[in-house]
C-alpha cells in the first residue's frame, strides 16, 4: 500500500500530464493552417530532420556557438530523465544497485551540473537576466532541486521525504509554467518541420 | 538610447494616443483571428534559453536584449499569455503576461516592425523549433488593422491595391517602357525580330516583374528579356497585373496580400498562360508561391516558378550558352531569405553562377543559414528604422567583404537596394547584380553576335 506521499506524487503527476494534454488539445482548437500551396518537399522529411539531426551541433549554429550551454542542456535533460526513472523505481519500491545505480547517479550528477550551469548563466549574463521571468527561475529551481534530491536519495534514504515533496511541487507547477515545453517541444518541432519540409528547405541542401 | 528610431515617431505615437480601451480589446480579437494551432504552440513553447540571440543580425549589430529573437517573441507572447491563458490571467507576473495596452502596443511596434525583418534565421537555430516569423507576422497584421503600421510601409501596400503595382506606374508608362526596352533588345541582340511580347494569349510563361525594374533599373528587365529571347522562349508580360511584389507579406494582412496576389493571378486567367514565372524577387516569390494560395484559399491551377529555375534549365538543356570568361571577376551570391529559407530555391542560382562566371565564391554561412541583408520584411519601406537597418546590414557587409568578391549577385530587388546602400555605407567597392544580368552578360549568341 503506497504511503500518502507516494499517492500525492502520483496524483500530481496525473495532474501534470492531464494539464499538458489539455493545453495541447486546447491549442488544436485554434484550428489548423491551411495548405493550399503545392508542396515542394515532404513535410515528413522536415519533421524527421527537426526531431533528429536538426538538433545536433553539427546542424545547428546556435548549438555550436553555445556548445557549453548545449552540453549543459543535454546533461540537464538526461538528469531529469534519470530523476523520473528513479522516482518510478522508488514508487515501485525497487532499489537500484551496482552499475544501474551508478548509471542513474551519473545522469543525475550531469543533470545537477547542467541545471546549476544554466541557472548561473541566466543570472550572470545581463541579456539573459533581461529576458527572464520568475517562471524561469522557479522552473529551474524546482527541476534542479528535484534532480539534486534524487541524487541525494541514491546516497541516503532519508532524502526520500523531501524529494517526494519537491516532486509534488514540481508536478503541480508543470502545466503552469515553461516546463510545459516537455510536451510542446514535440508540437513545435513538428510544426516547424512541416513548414520547412513542405517548402523543400529541410532537410538542408548541401 | 542607441538604436531608437530617430524620425517618423510621431505618426505611431499619435495613433497610439488616440486609441481607446475598446481599440486594444479589438486588437486582441484581431490577434486571435490570426492565430492557429501552430502559432499557439509557438507562443507557449519558448523557454527563453537565449540561444537564438546570435542568429539575428539585429542582435549581432546592436547587442541589445530587445533584439534577441526570444525577446521579440516574448513581447508578443506577453499579451497572448494575459488574454488567452489561464495562468496568464491568474498569475501574470509569473511569465511576464501583460494586458495589451498602449505601452505594450508600442513595444509590439518596436519589436515586430522595428527589430525584425521576418527573415526566419532564428527559427532554424531555435532550441524548440519555434517559427518566430509566423507569430510576428500575426502581430504585424494585428497592428496593421489597428492602424499602427508605419505609414510608408502602408503606402506601398496601398499603391499596389490602388494602382496595380507598388510604384504606382501607369499602364501607359509601363507599356512604353516595354516598347523602348524591346528596341534596346533588338539592338543588343542584333535581331530586329526580338520581341518583348505584351499580353500574348496562351504563352508558355507569363513573366512578372518587380516595378523597381521599369522604374529605376530597366536594364535589369532588359537582361531578363535577353535571356528569354536567347532561349527562344514563348513568353509574355502582362499589360496589367504584372507586378510580382506583395507587401501584404510584410504588413501581415491577408486582407491586403490576397487582393494584391489576385491581381497577378487574374492576369494568368485572362491570358491563359501555362506557368506564372516570377522574376528575381525574394518576397514576391514567397508571397505568390507560398502565401497567396493560403490567403486566397485555393490551389493555383498553374505552376508558379522562379526565373532562376527556368534559367538553370536553359543552361542545362543547352537552350542558352554562356561564356564564363565574360564575367572574369570573383562573384559571390546573396541568398534572399524569402527565396531561399522561406522559398526553398537553393541550387538553381548556384548552378547558373558556376556556369556563368569565372570564379564563384560562396559566402559563409550560406543557403538556409545565410544572414538577412537587413532589407527584408519591408524594412526598406520604413524610413523610421533606417539607422537600425543599415547597422544590422553590417553583418551582411562583413560577410561580403570576407569573400573578396567584386560582384555580389542578389536575386531580389529589396536585397539589391539594401546591398547598394551597404556598399556605400561600408565602402565595400562591389557591384550588385541580378542573376539574369550575369547570365545576360555571358550569353553567347549563335548569330548574329551580341554587341
Amino acid at each position: 500500500m503506497p504511503g500518502p506521499l507516494a499517492i500525492g506524487v502520483i496524483a500530481l503527476a496525473l495532474w501534470a500530464v492531464a494539464g499538458l494534454a489539455a493545453q495541447l488539445v486546447a491549442a488544436r482548437g485554434w484550428g489548423q493552417r491551411t495548405a493550399y500551396a503545392v508542396p515542394a518537399g515532404r513535410p515528413r522529411s522536415g519533421i524527421l530532420y527537426m526531431l533528429g539531426p536538426g538538433m545536433s551541433p553539427t546542424a545547428k549554429e546556435s548549438a555550436r556557438l553555445h556548445f557549453g550551454t548545449w552540453l549543459a542542456g543535454v546533461g540537464y535533460h538526461a538528469g531529469i530523465a534519470g530523476g523520473f526513472a528513479a522516482l518510478l523505481l522508488v514508487l515501485a519500491r525497487v532499489e537500484l544497485s551496482g552499475a544501474a545505480l551508478r548509471a542513474v547517479q551519473a545522469m543525475l550528477a550531469a543533470g545537477l551540473a547542467g541545471g546549476v550551469f544554466l541557472l548561473v548563466k541566466r543570472i550572470a549574463r545581463p541579456p539573459m537576466r533581461r529576458l527572464s521571468h520568475p517562471d524561469d527561475y522557479i522552473a529551474n529551481g524546482l527541476t534542479t532541486g528535484f534532480v539534486a534530491l534524487a541524487f541525494a536519495r541514491t546516497l541516503c534514504p532519508a532524502a526520500e521525504v523531501p524529494w517526494l515533496g519537491l516532486a509534488m511541487l514540481l508536478f503541480l507547477y508543470v502545466p503552469i509554467g515553461k516546463i510545459r515545453h516537455c510536451f510542446f517541444f514535440f508540437a513545435t518541432r513538428i510544426h516547424a518541420g512541416t513548414f520547412f519540409g513542405r517548402r523543400g528547405v529541410l532537410p538542408p541542401h548541401a | 538610447m542607441a538604436g531608437e528610431p530617430t524620425t517618423h515617431t510621431d505618426e505611431i505615437e499619435a495613433r497610439l494616443a488616440a486609441m481607446t480601451p475598446e481599440d486594444f480589446r479589438r486588437g486582441m480579437e484581431i490577434f486571435r483571428s490570426k492565430l492557429r494551432e501552430s502559432e499557439v504552440d509557438y507562443l507557449k513553447s519558448c523557454v527563453r534559453c537565449g540561444l537564438c540571440a546570435e542568429s539575428c543580425h539585429y542582435f549581432l549589430s546592436d547587442g541589445e536584449a530587445d533584439s534577441i529573437p526570444a525577446s521579440k517573441l516574448d513581447v508578443v507572447a506577453s499579451a497572448f499569455q494575459r488574454h488567452f491563458t489561464i495562468a496568464g490571467r491568474i498569475a501574470p507576473g509569473l511569465s511576464g503576461a501583460r494586458r495589451f495596452d498602449r505601452a505594450l502596443a508600442r513595444r509590439w511596434v518596436d519589436a515586430v516592425f522595428g527589430r525584425c525583418s521576418l527573415c526566419g534565421r532564428c527559427s532554424l537555430q531555435c532550441t524548440m523549433g519555434i517559427h518566430i516569423p509566423s507569430v510576428l507576422r500575426a502581430a504585424r497584421g494585428t497592428l496593421t488593422e489597428l492602424g499602427l503600421i508605419p505609414s510608408d510601409l502602408l503606402a506601398t501596400v496601398q499603391a499596389s491595391l490602388d494602382k496595380g503595382n507598388n510604384m504606382g506606374i501607369e499602364r501607359q508608362d509601363w507599356i512604353e517602357t516595354i516598347e523602348w526596352l524591346e528596341e534596346e533588345l533588338q539592338t543588343a541582340t542584333g535581331d530586329p525580330n526580338a520581341r518583348i511580347p505584351i499580353d500574348r494569349h496562351g504563352a508558355r510563361y507569363l513573366f512578372t516583374v518587380n516595378p523597381r525594374e521599369p522604374k529605376f533599373f530597366p536594364l535589369t528587365l532588359l537582361a531578363s528579356a535577353t535571356v528569354l529571347h536567347a532561349a527562344k522562349e514563348d513568353w509574355t508580360v502582362a499589360s496589367e497585373g504584372w507586378d510580382l511584389t506583395n507587401y501584404g507579406l510584410f504588413s501581415g494582412s491577408a486582407a491586403q496580400g490576397g487582393p494584391i496576389s489576385a491581381q497577378m493571378l487574374a492576369s494568368m486567367d485572362r491570358l491563359g498562360c501555362g506557368t506564372l514565372l516570377m522574376g528575381e524577387c525574394g518576397h514576391g516569390f514567397a508571397a505568390a508561391r507560398w502565401e497567396a494560395p493560403e490567403w486566397l484559399q485555393r490551389t493555383p491551377a498553374f505552376p508558379i516558378r522562379s526565373f532562376l529555375e527556368v534559367m538553370e534549365e536553359y543552361l542545362r538543356d543547352g537552350r542558352i550558352r554562356v561564356d564564363p570568361s565574360r564575367n572574369p571577376e570573383p562573384v559571390t551570391l546573396h541568398d534572399p531569405c524569402n527565396l531561399v529559407r522561406h522559398g526553398g530555391v537553393f541550387e538553381p542560382q548556384r548552378e547558373i553562377l558556376r556556369r556563368s562566371v569565372a570564379r564563384f565564391v560562396e559566402m559563409t554561412p550560406n543557403r538556409a543559414e545565410n544572414y538577412c541583408c537587413g532589407g527584408g520584411g519591408g524594412q526598406l519601406s520604413m524610413g523610421r528604422y533606417k539607422e537600425r537597418r543599415l547597422r544590422a546590414g553590417g553583418i551582411k557587409a562583413e560577410q561580403i567583404r570576407r569573400t573578396g568578391a567584386k560582384i555580389v549577385v542578389a536575386p531580389c530587388h529589396n536585397c539589391i537596394d539594401q546591398l547598394m546602400e551597404l556598399n556605400k555605407e561600408y565602402e565595400l567597392g562591389v557591384s550588385i547584380q541580378t542573376v539574369a544580368e550575369v547570365v545576360s552578360n555571358a550569353l553567347v549568341f549563335e548569330s548574329p553576335v551580341a554587341g
